[in-house]
């Protein structure tokens, strides 16, 4: 993985220098990765597009996103402390690339929770403001990116709208 | 002696890992002999390497299922393997011995006050 990784961001050389380049780097290097909470912006959206469709004629999800500069200012710090650490430990060659252009990134919120019907979807345990069967129980009703992989916390969100659905039973839908 | 990827065993597990990405790579090779004027193979080296760059530039899927294979036949080999200081074997179950590093480094961090909140 860390040869395809290095010939796709071009630090490996194709052709014969390629196997030289690596054996240098081969157990003497090492990775640091730093995430950043990229907070919620009124111009990124999933709406439908309007012309993309899929074989049955139904809308494809049209994505707008644009990273805000408050989170280029977070990943930029985040880069110069991280290359300070690894050139405090000896580092003499240190590469980085922010955002990562491959590599996950979790989509959260557009379905997010609230109080508010206009400035959200579901209301504070996961029940749809309009829809009042309807459940969202996934990333997407995060109010925030939360910074860290978000895993975890959407299982505890799982956890936590179905013991509200159970508690809730008898009063549910009103 | 170190094999290139032109090896015969390597090329010959290249051709066999190809699988679903052979159409992809194909289509990469008949680029690479569109933009060499002819076949690919028979230019000089320093004219080959100028054309390999050019193709790089234009990134693609079916570039990236071509490095992706060759680089993954290519360090499978054991030959290749012995060449960077590996046994050629899976890490499990033997293991690997990992070299002790000095531990004291971090004796000034567990010495410092904790910075975060206990869970409540």
């Amino acid at each position: 993985m860390a040869a395809v990784h290095g010939m796709q961001i071009g630090r490996l050389p194709w052709g014969a220098e390629h196997h030289r380049a690596y054996r240098k780097l081969f157990c003497h290097r090492t990775g640091m990765v730093a995430i950043c909470e990229d907070l919620p912006d009124e111009h990124n959206t999933v709406t439908l597009d309007p012309v993309l469709t899929d074989s049955n004629g139904i809308p494809a999800p049209k994505i707008t996103y644009t990273l805000s500069e408050n989170s280029r200012r977070m990943l930029n710090h985040a880069v110069a402390r991280g290359s300070g650490i690894l050139r405090a430990a000896g580092a003499y060659d240190v590469w980085s690339e922010a955002p990562i252009p491959e590599g996950g990134w979790h989509l959260m919120g557009t379905a997010r929770m609230g109080t508010d019907p206009a400035r959200s979807v579901v209301n504070e345990w996961g029940r749809s403001h309009d829809v009042k069967n309807l459940f969202i129980v996934d990333g997407s009703i995060f109010v925030t990116s939360a910074g860290v992989n978000p895993t975890r916390t959407i299982q505890a969100m799982a956890l936590y709208v179905a013991d509200s659905i159970k508690q809730k039973l008898a009063t549910l839908f009103d | 002696m170190c094999p290139s990827a032109g090896d015969d065993a390597i090329f010959g597990d290249i051709l066999q890992s190809l699988g679903r990405d052979a159409e992809h790579v194909v289509a990469v090779l008949q680029t690479l002999d569109a933009m060499a004027g002819g076949p690919f193979a028979d230019l000089d080296p320093q004219r080959r390497d100028a054309i390999a760059a050019q193709l790089r530039e234009t990134r693609g899927e079916g570039l990236t299922s071509l490095t992706r294979i060759i680089l993954q036949c290519y360090y499978r080999d054991d030959r290749v393997m012995r060449s960077l200081g590996m046994e050629p074997r899976p890490p499990f179950p033997k293991g690997f011995e990992v070299e002790q590093g000095d531990w004291s480094l971090l004796d000034p961090v567990r010495a410092r006050p904790k910075l975060y909140r206990d869970a409540s």
